[in-house]
């Protein structure tokens, strides 16, 4: 199985899915899945580094240096073609396995 | 020096322990993470980093396995060996000689139970010459075994 072909982890996922609203840095990804997951996701340095590491390595994710206005280089991460693919495979396999789980499983209105 | 610059000089320390090339990679960027980070936000900091460091280490990454030590592969005679490269590896040899002669020394272990049979062994007999002074009581005795 390849690389692109597995599923996410959570980080990941969260990552792409950051990347996929806009091209950001380090610490705007952070931001990003803090707001996105209303804060009940808190994506620490040392796993955000490991996984865009690995997001790289397998090219679902690009990098880009910009010089900002008082001439400091910042490295800013993208979401590739390739991760695209891969988030969108991601979401329908858990589009999926959600259809699966109310099949089986009855929620109330309030969703418990 | 305020809170802040502390907790950061520490971070630095810690991202130390980062495989080289990773902290080459990142190491810049994580602290810059860092230092726009809030106050509340610093357990989590050094918590997420230090299980990472570990996963690093444990499972490697993309970015240790591409980058190659430049040092890793130096022939002999290329560069001269430094004495704190050359002692812990003559401690550690000198370590590994006085094992195996040791273990060298002290193997087999001492059998208790053998020692034990060796001490009851009688020299036997020859039936050939009875004693005759017990009347022939090894004779009679070897008999009753032999019955047996």
């Amino acid at each position: 199985m390849k690389v692109k072909d597995r599923p996410l982890s959570t980080a990941a996922l969260h990552i792409l899915l950051a990347l996929a609203e806009s091209n950001l840095h380090g610490y705007g990804i952070m931001l990003s899945v803090k707001r996105q997951s209303e804060g009940t996701f808190k994506l620490g340095p040392g796993t955000l580094y490991a996984n865009l590491d690995r997001l790289l390595a397998a090219g679902l994710v690009g990098e880009t240096e910009r010089r900002m206005k008082d001439g400091e280089k910042r490295r800013e991460y993208h979401l590739t073609s390739g991760g695209e693919q891969a988030l969108r495979a991601e979401v329908r396999r858990l589009q999926q396995f959600v259809d699966t789980a109310r099949g089986l499983v009855q929620l109330d209105e309030r969703g418990t | 020096m305020s809170m802040q610059r502390g907790l950061l000089l520490a971070y630095g320390f810690l991202l130390q322990l980062y495989p080289q090339a990773f902290r080459r990679r990142f190491g810049e960027e994580m602290l810059e993470v860092a230092e726009a980070a809030e106050p509340g936000e610093w357990p989590l900091i050094f918590g997420d980093t230090s299980v990472a460091i570990l996963r690093c280490w444990w499972e490697g990454s993309p970015s240790t396995a591409a980058v190659v030590d430049p040092d890793a592969y130096l022939a002999i005679g290329e560069t001269r060996p430094s004495a704190s490269r050359l002692l812990p590896g003559l401690a550690i040899s000198i370590a590994i000689i006085v094992g195996m002669v040791y273990s060298g020394y002290r193997w087999p272990p001492p059998c208790q139970r053998s020692r034990t049979v060796l001490t009851r062994i009688v020299e036997p007999i020859p039936p050939s010459t009875p004693d005759r002074r017990q009347g022939g009581a090894h004779e009679r005795a070897h008999k009753a075994v032999e019955s047996k």
